[in-house]
């Protein structure tokens, strides 16, 4: 009993310090990466005894700022509301991560333990339906401003939340077809081992537009630039956020980062293979000069853990590289895309994906 | 530790429930509403209805209530134009209606001597809810949506006469 609770304890833990650090790193990433594309120096000026640390003491001057600046609730608002939403933001956003397997089951203590922090069988689609509740953080936030860029930014907010939700949920049937399973750590299982010997069995490959539909659903649904319009500062000030300030809105932002991190983590879990190694360890691993080196399962485990990490940070740059490459849509446009585009498409990707299953197993 | 979670999970259910109706504002009602809903989903969850339990936040606490605030707030009522909450006919009807089935409904779940229904084995897998859904009731199924989208259909429809 009290080992149970430990382990689901470290799990939680480690989740967590995963994806808040990670979060609090981005914070720094993004100024870093966007100096980098546009050719200038970007951060380093927060330092400590003169050492700079290449910008990394930013994150922490940053917190700083926000816990000692004023914390302002408007007048006319709902003050209730107005607390609350910050809240309703980022619970969500770091909820979903309890189905999100970083690692194949290990045995620790004679048990044996899967490294994923809940093990409920219809892990994708409750993903689906936590992150869905985040749409209230940004309504309510809206509307207990008092403000009518607030209300602007809420309302166009729920919209394309809304709208895009439509085509991440079908965008993964594909790959539930293929699978055969809504279990996260079953689908990545299903992704070990390979085609001629080379090519990683990874959903990717079987589901390509699936997953480019998947990621342009999901990159919406983090509101970030190419689909920012529930903030658009050149138009409605901040948007939803307008009105808050210090940590609140700094539960915004982090939540926007923990939305990232969730999309990285879901497209390696669903469509790269997870914690899966792009080599057969199973085989040993063959060094030039040392020879094959055999692993024992603890040291497997770890490679695992690391592999899933590095797979989320891969996308975590190719999310920034998007959101610094691209500008802005129009409002009308996002809509367009979302349902005169995405929506016919992925729709026939099931029907083409559903055939072929079909055809293939019969 | 199950039976303290079903008690915190129903407490949240009904007094959320109870924020619903007492409450003037509607977007508080609104939110109020989504919490009896997740509490509900939790509830679900105890029982080891996983599928039941996402579903019910997906659909209801994810979708229609998103929908339900998005039309609210839209509306923006002022609170003078709300009438008072007072214990008129209507109410109290609504009362005694609403005690009646409360009776109805514990004289027909309360746990008898055996205690409750044991579920299946698999319950609460999608296995068991797709299966029936898709062999058994597949022409209901099939049947519930096109009624949903008559009602799409004449909601544009309503909406578009209008300009």
């Amino acid at each position: 009993m009290w080992i149970d609770l430990l382990i689901v304890t470290c799990k939680v833990l480690f989740m967590f310090l995963f994806v808040l650090g990670i979060a609090g790193l981005l914070t720094w990433v993004e100024r870093k990466q966007s100096a980098i594309l546009q050719d200038r120096i970007g951060a380093n000026r927060a330092s400590i005894f003169g050492v700079r640390m290449i910008g990394l003491f930013h994150p922490i001057a940053d917190a700083l700022k926000l816990f000692t600046k004023e914390d302002f609730v408007p007048l006319h608002g709902h003050r209730v509301l107005f607390m609350l939403s910050p809240a309703l933001a980022i619970v969500p956003a770091l909820m979903t991560f309890a189905v999100i397997p970083f690692g194949d089951n290990v045995h620790v203590l004679g048990r044996e333990v899967s490294l994923r922090v809940s093990d409920i069988n219809a892990g994708v689609v409750l993903v689906f339906a936590i992150s869905s509740l985040s749409a209230y953080g940004i309504t309510l936030a809206g509307w207990a401003s008092d403000n009518r860029y607030s209300l602007l930014g809420a309302l166009r907010g729920a919209a394309q939340m809304f709208s895009y939700e439509v085509v991440l949920g079908l965008s993964v049937v594909g790959i539930l077809l293929v699978y055969g399973t809504l279990d996260l750590n079953e689908i990545v299982r299903a992704q070990g081992g390979y085609w001629l010997g080379f090519i990683p069995r990874w959903g990717v490959f079987v589901q390509p537009v699936g997953f480019l539909l998947y990621f342009t659903a999901a990159f919406a649904e983090t509101k970030r630039m190419p689909f920012d319009l529930p903030e658009g500062e050149s138009e409605i000030v901040a948007g939803y956020f307008t009105e808050y300030s210090g940590m609140k809105y700094a539960a915004f932002l982090f939540s926007e980062f923990c939305e990232m991190v969730l999309v990285a983590g879901l497209s390696a879990t669903l469509f790269f293979g997870g914690w899966q190694l792009p080599v057969d360890v199973a085989r040993g691993l063959a060094f030039p000069l040392v020879g094959v080196v055999h692993l024992s399962g603890s040291w497997v485990a770890l490679l695992q853990v690391l592999t899933f990490c590095l797979k989320v940070v891969a996308f975590l740059w190719l999310l920034m590289q998007i959101r610094w490459t691209l500008p802005r849509f129009r409002y009308d446009q996002v809509m367009a895309l979302c349902w005169k585009v995405l929506l016919p498409l992925v729709l026939l990707n099931i029907a083409v994906t559903a055939a072929a299953v079909l055809a293939v197993k019969g | 530790m199950q039976v303290a979670f079903f008690w915190l999970f129903s407490a949240l259910a009904v007094g959320c429930a109870l924020g619903v109706v007492l409450k003037k504002n509607p977007v508080v009602s609104a939110v109020f509403l989504m919490g009896s809903m997740f509490a509900l989903a939790c509830l679900f969850l105890l029982l080891d209805a996983h599928f039941i339990a996402v579903i019910q936040v997906l659909v209801y606490a994810g979708a229609v209530m998103v929908l339900f605030g998005f039309i609210i707030m839209i509306l923006n009522l002022p609170q003078e134009e709300l009438p008072p909450l007072t214990l008129g006919v209507t109410r109290a009807w609504g009362v005694a209606f609403g005690a009646v089935a409360l009776l109805f409904l514990a004289g027909k779940f309360f746990p008898t001597k055996e205690g409750f229904m044991p579920t299946p084995q698999e319950f609460g897998d999608v296995r068991f809810i797709a299966g029936p859904l898709f062999k058994e009731y597949a022409l209901a199924f099939e049947l519930t949506s096109l009624v949903l989208l008559v009602g799409v259909v004449g909601a544009v429809l309503l909406a578009k006469r209008k300009a």
